[in-house]
């Protein structure tokens, strides 16, 4: 490029360089002070964010387990026009250590991953390679009497299962919510038979601490596909009733009166035991995908809230053999795992069912593979960089122009 | 009288007039406001864009005006390529474009013309882009050498073992050129090491030595056979391997 006629308005500039991507920006750092400190502006930052989300530059991480080392890992897919998706990168976190990670999110472009059997937790920008270590909850662990035994027992363990990670735009702070399960035994006896307390505790990263959140009425169970925050509030599948009587309900978490709620599900096609509701982020809304247990070919409705009010989006016919959905990627494509546990692509324009051929039949636990996706952002999280005591990037073959 | 045969007489700095279309013309939010809180049979001056770019800018107008009322059958597809190639010109037009969208406030055309400028230089080092933008670099040298050693990922193409391709060599600068911690190149063609040069002396050269990379990487790579490419004369796909010695 040669040495321009004239040079542009700073307002200008800035406008070109918003629309570039957060590696180059941070390249260009080094172009000169005031750049550099006005990437880091929230009026910059929100802009550059803003573009991405108009572009829907979405970037896709599969969380997997390796067949042969157990090893927990995150494979980056991309795609070009018209093209089947390939692993661009794999991502291991050795800060997990052998423990595959819960991943939640995105918010913003940022991820929250955490490990459901100790107290590790981070909140992750793949973007900027910034990555926030959460400090370990400092909540109190209730002493337990347990009236049938007539004794206090023992905490025996502390873990973690349901969570979610989003924004309040109240305070301007990013949050993670998580549900934590004190199992609690007689270590006097010898077969000791546990009992369960549950809590919630909340972290806020503006104030990099946490406090406890009273328990709900209900429990959440199942997961969502991907990410399970949307619009200032988080969502959990749970239930009510007595067996043979269960009803599906929504948990909601609002993060900007850190108040539960409950909503609930409609009956979306007959009965509810009867058919998989699997709860999702779909383009900016709570969704639904809404299919039969028993079947030999699978059918998917997409049904959407809009304003607390569910409509069916569309309807996916007989896709062959048995499939169960991990959510969406780029362009409506539908990612799906087969009875055969290999990563399928339902292109829902032409549709065509495409394998992804990346061997996730070799995987462990193919059951837990899940499909996350998020956006480019420059949010700051207060973190470090990337390091390899916590995160390893390992390109693959399929890597190149990367500018 | 159909509003649709409404006149808009426009005037640029360079004193030539435009008759255009109202519907094409209030594209630009500018010139909507003026319009519409003027007299409508007056000129409108836009001293700020000249007479050729205000032509070009008519062409966008009409076409995507035209599209939208469904007056041209065309595709979004076919709209997508014919931006795409409106946005084919020279970087002095390409900024002209941008300071004249923005000031007649044509929202579309500066996103266009901004994310073209953005693509240009998405790939390029920090040098260019100061030139590119005319800028004067005020980092003394430790500071910079500490900001680039802080982000130094985005100056690594891949981090480590991989593969780049180098698009195009252009005259008096590698335009996707790639550093180790010692600022030297070493690009490879087919198997053989093109060069390994300093990023300085690089900036002048016109035609690249290739050395042949001998089967164990460990011993020194011999200048066996010395072929001549022309830098400059177009597309030349490199591969380049990060993991060579140096």
């Amino acid at each position: 490029m040669q040495r321009p006629r004239f040079e542009l308005p700073e307002a200008l500039v800035m406008e070109i360089l918003s629309k570039l991507p957060v590696k180059s920006l941070t390249r260009f750092n080094c172009v000169c002070k005031y750049w550099c400190s006005s990437f880091q502006t929230p009026h910059f930052i929100s802009n550059n964010y803003h573009n991405n989300l108009e572009n829907n530059n979405l970037n896709l991480l599969l969380s997997r387990c390796d067949g042969n080392t157990f090893q927990p890992y995150l494979s980056q897919l991309s795609n070009e026009k018209d093209q089947n998706y390939i692993v661009k990168q794999n991502i291991h976190l050795p800060f997990f250590e052998d423990d595959s990670p819960s991943v939640y999110g995105a918010c913003h472009g940022l991820l929250c991953l955490f490990d459901s059997s100790k107290d590790k937790a981070a909140i992750w920008n793949p973007s900027t390679r910034e990555f926030k270590i959460l400090p370990p909850s400092s909540i109190q662990r209730p002493p337990y009497f347990s009236p049938f035994e007539e004794t206090y027992l023992t905490l025996d363990d502390v873990s973690f299962n349901d969570a979610a990670f989003g924004f309040d735009s109240k305070t301007d702070d990013y949050k993670f919510i998580r549900f934590v399960t004190l199992t609690f035994v007689n270590s006097e006896e010898e077969y000791a038979h546990p009992d369960f307390i549950y809590q919630v505790e909340l972290y806020s990263l503006r104030s990099n601490s946490w406090k406890e959140i009273p328990y709900p009425d209900y429990n959440p169970n199942g997961k969502t596909l991907g990410n399970n925050y949307v619009d200032g509030i988080c969502y959990w599948k749970t239930e009510t009733g007595a067996y043979l009587d269960f009803r599906g309900l929504i948990l909601s978490f609002d993060m900007r009166n850190d108040k539960f709620s409950v909503l609930p599900i409609p009956e979306f096609v007959g009965s509810f035991p009867e058919y998989y509701v699997d709860l999702l982020v779909f383009n900016g809304s709570l969704g639904a995908i809404v299919y039969p247990l028993q079947r030999i070919d699978t059918s998917f409705d997409l049904w959407v809230t809009s304003e607390g009010v569910w409509t069916k989006q569309f309807n996916i016919k007989s896709i062959p053999g048995v499939v169960h959905p991990l959510g969406f990627g780029k362009n409506g494509d539908l990612f799906l795992r087969d009875a055969n546990d290999e990563v399928l692509v339902f292109d829902a324009s032409t549709q065509e069912l495409k394998e992804l051929e990346i061997n996730t039949y070799l995987d462990h636990h193919r059951f837990a593979i899940s499909l996350h996706t998020y956006l480019e952002s420059l949010v700051h999280i207060n973190g470090i960089q990337e390091v390899e005591k916590y995160v390893i990037r390992q390109p693959t073959r399929n890597a190149s122009n990367e500018y | 009288m159909g509003s649709t045969s409404t006149k808009i007489k426009l005037r640029t700095s360079d004193q030539k007039v435009f008759e255009v279309e109202k519907a094409v013309a209030v594209q630009s939010q500018t010139i909507k406001y003026i319009y519409e809180n003027g007299c409508p049979d007056s000129v409108i001056h836009v001293h700020s864009v000249s007479g050729d770019i205000l032509s070009k800018i008519l062409d966008y107008c009409k076409k995507h005006v035209n599209s939208a009322a469904g007056k041209e059958d065309i595709s979004p597809e076919e709209l997508y390529e014919w931006d795409a190639n409106f946005v084919k010109v020279d970087q002095n037009t390409l900024f002209d474009l941008i300071l004249a969208a923005n000031c007649l406030k044509i929202e579309s055309l500066l996103d266009l013309t901004c994310q073209t400028v953005a693509n240009m230089i998405k790939g390029k080092r920090p040098e260019e882009i100061r030139t590119t933008f005319n800028i004067k670099n005020d980092y003394t040298i430790e500071a910079e050498e500490a900001v680039r050693r802080e982000n130094k990922w985005a100056f690594d193409m891949l981090g480590g073992v991989g593969t780049m391709v180098i698009e195009e060599l252009a005259d008096d600068t590698m335009s996707k050129c790639v550093t180790n911690a010692k600022s030297r190149v070493c690009v490879i063609a087919a198997n053989q090491i093109v060069m390994m040069r300093s990023i300085s002396k690089l900036a002048n050269k016109k035609s690249i030595d290739v050395y042949k990379q001998p089967q164990n990487p460990t011993t020194p790579r011999i200048k066996e056979s010395v072929k001549q490419i022309n830098v400059g004369t177009g597309f030349i796909e490199l591969f380049f391997h990060f993991k060579c010695k140096m």
